[in-house]
C-alpha cells in the first residue's frame, strides 16, 4: 500500500509536470507566470512530503515527545517559497512593461514583432 | 576562525545593497557617490577574493561552518585550490567590470540600479563558488538569475523586457531542475552537505543518478548555453548591452560550468559510478561546438554573433570535462583526468579574456554608429587605435592563431582528447570562427567608410583604453607562457580529482 509521504511526492510530480507543461506550451505571458508558481509549488510540496515522519510532531524538543519530522526541509521550503515570490514579482512586472509597449501578452506574437524591428 | 569566505560574498553584497541607496542622494553628488561605492566594493572583494586565494595556496583548503554550525546541521563554505582558481578570474572580472563601466562616455552607464546589479551578481557568483552546501548553492544561482534579469531588461526598452522575461522563464526552469536534483539527493543522501553525500549515494539506484545527473546537466547547460538550450544567448546578450554582455559571458558562464563540475565530480561521482554520461556529454559538447559557430557564421549582429561564439566555446570546455570524467578508469587515469581539467581551466580563463576584450572593445564601434550591426561599421577599424588593437588581438586568439593564448587554451583541449572525432570538431570550429572573424575584419578595415556621420568614441579615452591593452597583452603573454600557466592549473585541478576531506 503506498504511503502518505510516496502519495505526497507523487501528487507533486503530477502537479510539476503540469506547471512544465503550461511553461512550455502556453503562449500567454500571465499563464506563463501562474505555471511558473505552479511548479515551485510543487516542489515545496515534495519538500513537505520528504519531511514527514509518521506520527512526527513539530520539531519543538518537549517532554512526551520522541518522534519529530525532518526540520531540514521544512527550512528548505521556507526560503524556496520566498525565493519563488521574488521571481513570480519580477516575470510580473516584466510583464506590464511588455503588455504596455506592445499591447498584447502573447509571447509569440511580441518574438515575431521583436524579431521583424531588429 | 579566519572569515575570508563569507566575506567574499558579504562585501560585494553590501556594496549592491548601499549602491541601491545612491539613487536618493542629490542629482549632482550621485554620480560620483555611485561611482565610488562600486570602486570600493569591486576593489575590496577583488582584494578579499585574491587574499582568500593566496591563503589556499599556501595553506590548502579553508572551511568555514556559518554560526559555528558544524555539518550536516549548519551551512559550510569552503574553499580549495580549484574555487581560488574562480575566484581569481571572478576578482579580475568584478575590477575590470567596474572600470570599464567608469572608462566609457556612456551616461547611462551610470544611471538606474545597473551598478548595483553587477555588484550583487558578483555576491551571487563569489557564493556559487565558496558554498559547499546543495541548497545554498541553489539560492545563490537564484539570486544570480534574477539580478541577471536586471542586468538584461535595465535599459528600460521593451526588446530588453521581452529578453529579459525570456530569460527568467529559462532560469525558471533551470532553477527547477536543479531543486528538483537536490530534493531527490536529500532524500537518499540525508544531508545538503556536499562532501557528505558521496559515500551514501552510491547505495542510489542507478537509474535515480540517471535522472539526477541529467536534470543537473540540463539545469546548468541552460544556464551556460550548452546546445540545445542556448536560444536565450543571443537575445539577451544583445538587450544587456557590451559592458554587461561581457560579464555575463565573459565570467558568468565560466561560474555555471563550475557548478556542473564540481557537482557531477563532488556529490554525484560521476566519473566513478556513472560513465556513460561522459561520452554523451562528448556528443553534446560536439554539437555545441559546430552548432555555436555555424550560427555565428550567419549572424549579421556584431553581439549575437559573439553570443554564438560563446555558445561554442562552452562546448569546448564541456569537451575536456568530458575527456576528464572518461580517462578516469584509464592507465594513469588520475594523472589524465588532472590535466583533462587543467586543459578546460585554461581554456575558460582565456575565454573570459577574449570575450570580454572583444565586447568591450566592440562596444567602441558599436556606439560610434549607434548600431551592432555588422554592416554599419565599415572602416571603423580605423577611427580608434587602442579599441581596434584590442579587438585584433582577441579576435585572433578566439580563432586559435598562434602564438596567442586562444591558440594555446584550444591545444591544450585538443591534446588532451583519445578519440579523432572531437579533434576534428575542434578544428572545424576553428575554421568557421576564421570565416566570419575575417569577414568582420574586411567590413572593419579593408572598407572605407561612405558616411562619415559618427558619434565620438566611447572607449578610446583614459583607464578603459589601457585596461583594453593590458587585456590584449595578457593574451599574446599567456600564450607563450603556456607551460607555466597550465603547470597552476594542473595544482587546481588535483584539488577536484582528490578532495580534502571535511574536518
Amino acid at each position: 500500500m503506498i504511503t502518505l509521504q510516496e502519495a505526497t511526492i507523487v501528487t507533486a510530480a503530477l502537479v510539476f509536470a503540469i506547471g512544465l507543461h503550461g511553461v512550455l506550451t502556453k503562449r500567454d505571458m500571465i499563464r506563463i507566470c501562474v505555471s511558473i508558481s505552479v511548479m515551485e509549488s510543487a516542489l515545496v510540496m515534495a519538500l513537505v512530503g520528504i519531511a514527514y515522519v509518521p506520527g512526527g510532531t513539530a520539531p519543538i524538543i518537549a517532554e512526551g515527545f520522541t518522534t519529530y519530522v525532518d526540520p531540514l526541509p521544512h527550512a528548505l521550503a521556507l526560503t524556496a517559497i520566498v525565493i519563488g515570490a521574488g521571481v513570480l514579482a519580477v516575470a510580473l512586472s516584466l510583464t506590464v512593461v511588455i503588455y504596455r509597449h506592445y499591447g498584447t501578452t502573447d509571447i509569440s506574437r511580441i518574438l515575431q514583432i521583436t524579431r521583424r524591428s531588429s | 576562525m579566519n572569515h575570508l569566505p563569507v566575506l567574499v560574498i558579504v562585501i560585494p553584497l553590501m556594496g549592491g545593497f548601499l549602491l541601491s541607496f545612491t539613487e536618493l542622494a542629490p542629482l549632482p553628488w550621485r554620480r560620483n557617490v555611485k561611482r565610488a561605492i562600486a570602486l570600493l566594493s569591486a576593489f575590496l572583494h577583488g582584494g578579499a577574493l585574491i587574499a582568500a586565494a593566496v591563503q589556499v595556496s599556501s595553506g590548502g583548503t579553508m572551511w568555514y561552518f556559518l554560526g559555528e554550525w558544524r555539518a550536516p546541521v549548519g551551512i559550510v563554505l569552503r574553499i580549495d585550490r580549484f574555487a581560488a582558481f574562480f575566484l581569481v578570474t571572478l576578482a579580475l572580472g568584478h575590477v575590470m567590470g567596474v572600470l570599464i563601466r567608469m572608462g566609457t562616455r556612456h551616461v547611462t552607464q551610470w544611471e538606474g540600479k545597473s551598478a548595483a546589479l553587477l555588484s550583487l551578481l558578483f555576491a551571487a557568483f563569489s557564493g556559487i563558488v565558496v558554498t559547499a552546501d546543495l541548497f545554498n548553492l541553489y539560492v545563490f544561482i537564484e539570486l544570480a538569475t534574477v539580478t541577471s534579469v536586471g542586468l538584461i531588461s535595465r535599459k528600460q526598452h521593451p526588446t530588453s523586457a521581452v529578453a529579459g522575461f525570456m530569460y527568467l522563464l529559462v532560469g525558471t526552469i533551470s532553477g527547477a531542475l536543479l531543486l528538483f536534483a537536490i530534493l531527490v539527493i536529500y532524500t537518499v543522501g540525508g544531508t545538503v552537505t556536499m562532501p557528505l553525500i558521496a559515500p551514501a549515494i552510491t547505495h542510489m539506484p542507478a537509474a535515480m543518478r540517471a535522472v539526477v545527473v541529467a536534470a543537473i546537466t540540463v539545469s546548468m547547460g541552460i544556464k551556460f548555453g550548452m546546445v540545445p538550450f542556448h536560444f536565450w544567448q543571443p537575445r539577451s546578450y544583445r538587450a544587456a548591452g557590451m559592458t554587461a554582455a561581457g560579464v555575463l559571458s565573459g565570467f558568468g558562464m565560466n561560474i555555471y560550468i563550475y557548478a556542473l563540475i564540481r557537482l557531477l565530480w563532488e556529490p554525484l561521482s560521476a566519473p566513478q559510478t556513472m560513465n556513460t554520461v561522459f561520452f554523451i556529454l562528448t556528443g553534446i559538447a560536439i554539437a555545441t561546438i559546430i552548432t555555436g559557430h555555424i550560427m555565428a557564421l550567419w549572424e549579421t549582429n556584431l553581439v549575437r554573433m559573439l553570443a554564438f561564439s560563446s555558445v561554442a566555446h562552452s562546448g569546448y570546455i564541456l569537451i575536456a570535462i568530458s575527456a576528464a570524467g572518461l580517462v578516469l578508469h584509464m592507465p594513469q587515469g588520475a594523472s589524465r583526468a588532472t590535466g583533462a581539467i587543467g586543459a578546460a581551466l585554461f581554456h575558460m580563463v582565456v575565454h573570459s579574456i577574449m570575450k570580454s576584450t572583444l565586447l568591450w572593445s566592440g562596444h567602441h564601434f558599436v556606439f560610434r554608429t549607434g548600431s551592432s550591426t555588422m554592416t554599419s561599421h565599415h572602416g571603423l577599424g580605423h577611427s580608434g587605435l587602442a579599441p581596434a588593437v584590442a579587438f585584433s588581438v582577441a579576435a585572433l586568439a578566439i580563432i586559435g592563431i598562434p602564438p596567442t593564448a586562444g591558440f594555446a587554451s584550444k591545444w591544450a583541449v585538443a591534446s588532451v582528447q583519445f578519440h579523432l572525432i572531437p579533434v576534428l570538431a575542434i578544428a572545424a570550429g576553428t575554421a568557421i570562427s576564421l570565416g566570419y572573424y575575417v569577414r568582420y575584419f574586411i567590413i572593419l578595415f579593408a572598407t572605407p567608410r561612405e558616411n562619415g556621420a559618427t558619434r565620438s568614441a566611447s572607449v578610446g579615452d583614459g583607464g578603459a583604453t589601457v585596461l583594453l591593452l593590458v587585456m590584449a597583452a595578457v593574451l599574446v603573454y599567456a600564450g607563450f607562457e603556456e607551460e607555466g600557466v597550465r603547470r597552476l592549473l594542473t595544482l587546481a585541478a588535483e584539488s577536484l580529482i582528490f578532495p580534502e576531506a571535511l574536518p
